[in-house]
């Protein structure tokens, strides 16, 4: 009993007093920064700076203070903040979100019975949806979004303004590329993405663009261009003044509201516009 | 030599040592949702129980046996192997700074894991010698990387299907497991 006591003890104080010594000998120096930055950090590990955590962008940041422009996630004032610690000055940063360019208003072709995800049916004769560019709605978007901004309703996708950072998670996660990135301070958008001509798209969806370029002429700014039968809004040069939407005959051309309402649908955006 | 094979085949397949000896069932089921991280865990788990084997023979040698108080082995070895993590695991980070962010967390995570614990006792369980444990801890290491990667597998694709929701996540994994380790029992009718 004796040994045991003995011998347990001997160990334990040995590699006690081992460790203690390793702990000093291999200890590595961590930059003090690093941890104020990456608890300043929103801490979604979200990827979309190209680093697989928080923690990883902040190490980087602290080499390469330019690196810190790749956080979308991060609110304004902690973004403020992480510049002063790092001792540089930017300009203010461009806010953006996502938006689902497709209406969801084709007909569909064949009854789809496959696996449950995006990427499964669009391998499968382009897709169930009659249009090859239409939205699939699995929601593949959906889960990859680390934030939980987007959301299913009926047959459509809706964004969250208040969530959504515009890291491009769910751009990727599209397999039909559906989903696009645009400056949270724009008015107006278009959601088809079909290159498809007139006729074509007329005949298969009813919210479709057919390129018909009434927005075009409509526009006062000149800030619509049809392109490829698919209208185009730059906007650089949109005010947001809204006449596309009402020249546009299919409701392709949507309102988008300002983030204090957040979520836009098309019901709400119907009541609310009063159309 | 071919007692060492029959060794590595006999930890790796035959008595693997989830899907027999139902050892490490946490991490198994906590890391087996992705391949990525199933891979990253399993290189961990791979290393250290090696490192544990190589480390727990000679101290049941040469420390328990001639003090007689081998049935102390199960709180020496819990000493040893989590000492040793430590150990380890300050030296890759001064040195491999790219191994530790590889391994990353499973290292600690891993130990004070029933699987290292279990490999360890068995070594001494069964008598093999110092090379025969190595060989063992190493190959049981493998085995737990085989039924992580194939649960993980298995998991991906169960993501997508239809299961019924008082079954979903982890009951279902449960279930798949099972049936995974009754397509390894077909193993044991291996005979060397």
């Amino acid at each position: 009993m004796m040994e045991a006591v003995v011998v347990i003890g001997v160990l334990g104080i040995v590699f006690g007093v081992g460790l203690a010594y390793a702990s000093r000998k291999f200890e590595v120096h961590v930059d003090e920064r690093v941890e104020k930055i990456s608890e300043l950090l929103p801490g979604a590990n979200c990827s979309a700076c190209g680093f697989p955590a928080c923690m990883e962008l902040a190490e980087s940041v602290v080499k390469d203070h330019h690196l810190i422009n790749n956080c979308k996630a991060c609110a304004e004032d902690s973004w403020l903040e992480i510049c002063d610690i790092l001792g540089i000055e930017l300009g203010k940063r461009k806010q953006e979100i996502a938006l689902v360019a497709c209406s969801s208003g084709s007909v569909d072709k064949f009854e789809y019975n496959g696996v449950n995800t995006c990427a499964a049916a669009d391998l499968v004769m382009d897709g169930f949806k009659a249009c090859k560019y239409a939205c699939l709605g699995f929601g593949d978007c959906v889960h990859a979004c680390p934030f939980g901004a987007i959301e299913k309703r009926g047959f459509q996708f809706f964004v969250d303004f208040r969530k959504c950072i515009g890291c491009s998670a769910c751009v990727d996660a599209c397999p039909r590329g559906l989903i696009k990135i645009v400056d949270k301070n724009a008015k107006v958008f278009v959601r088809c993405n079909s290159p498809d001509k007139g006729k074509i798209v007329a005949q298969i969806c009813e919210t479709g663009c057919t390129g018909c370029k009434q927005c075009e002429k409509a526009c006062e700014k000149e800030a619509i261009k049809v392109e490829n039968n698919l209208a185009v809004i730059d906007y650089e040069l949109c005010d947001g003044c809204g006449s596309c939407i009402e020249a546009c005959k299919f409701g392709t051309i949507v309102p988008i509201f300002p983030s204090e309402e957040a979520v836009i649908s098309d019901s709400e955006a119907n009541e609310e516009s009063g159309c | 030599m071919e007692n060492l094979l029959v060794i590595a085949v006999g930890a790796i397949f035959v008595n693997n040592i989830v899907l027999y000896w139902f050892l490490g069932l946490c991490p198994f089921f906590g890391v087996s949702k992705k391949t990525s991280t199933a891979l990253g865990m399993g290189s961990a788990v791979i290393f250290v129980m090696t490192c544990a084997s190589a480390i727990t023979w000679p101290i049941y040698t040469y420390l328990l046996i001639p003090f007689n108080i081998e049935f102390m082995r199960t709180v020496t070895f819990i000493l040893v192997i989590a000492t040793f993590v430590q150990l380890i695991e300050m030296v890759i980070r001064k040195y491999k700074p790219s191994l530790y962010k590889a391994l990353g967390i499973y290292l600690p995570l891993i130990t004070t894991n029933c699987a290292i614990m279990g490999v360890a006792l068995l070594n001494i369980e069964k008598g093999y010698s110092f090379i025969g444990s190595v060989v063992d801890g190493f190959s049981a290491g493998i085995g737990f990387t085989l039924a992580l990667l194939l649960m993980s597998g298995i998991r991906e694709r169960l993501e997508f299907a239809n299961v019924p929701r008082s079954f979903q996540d982890l009951p279902i994994a449960f279930i798949s497991a099972a049936l995974l380790a009754l397509a390894f029992m077909a193993f044991s009718g291996m005979r060397f």
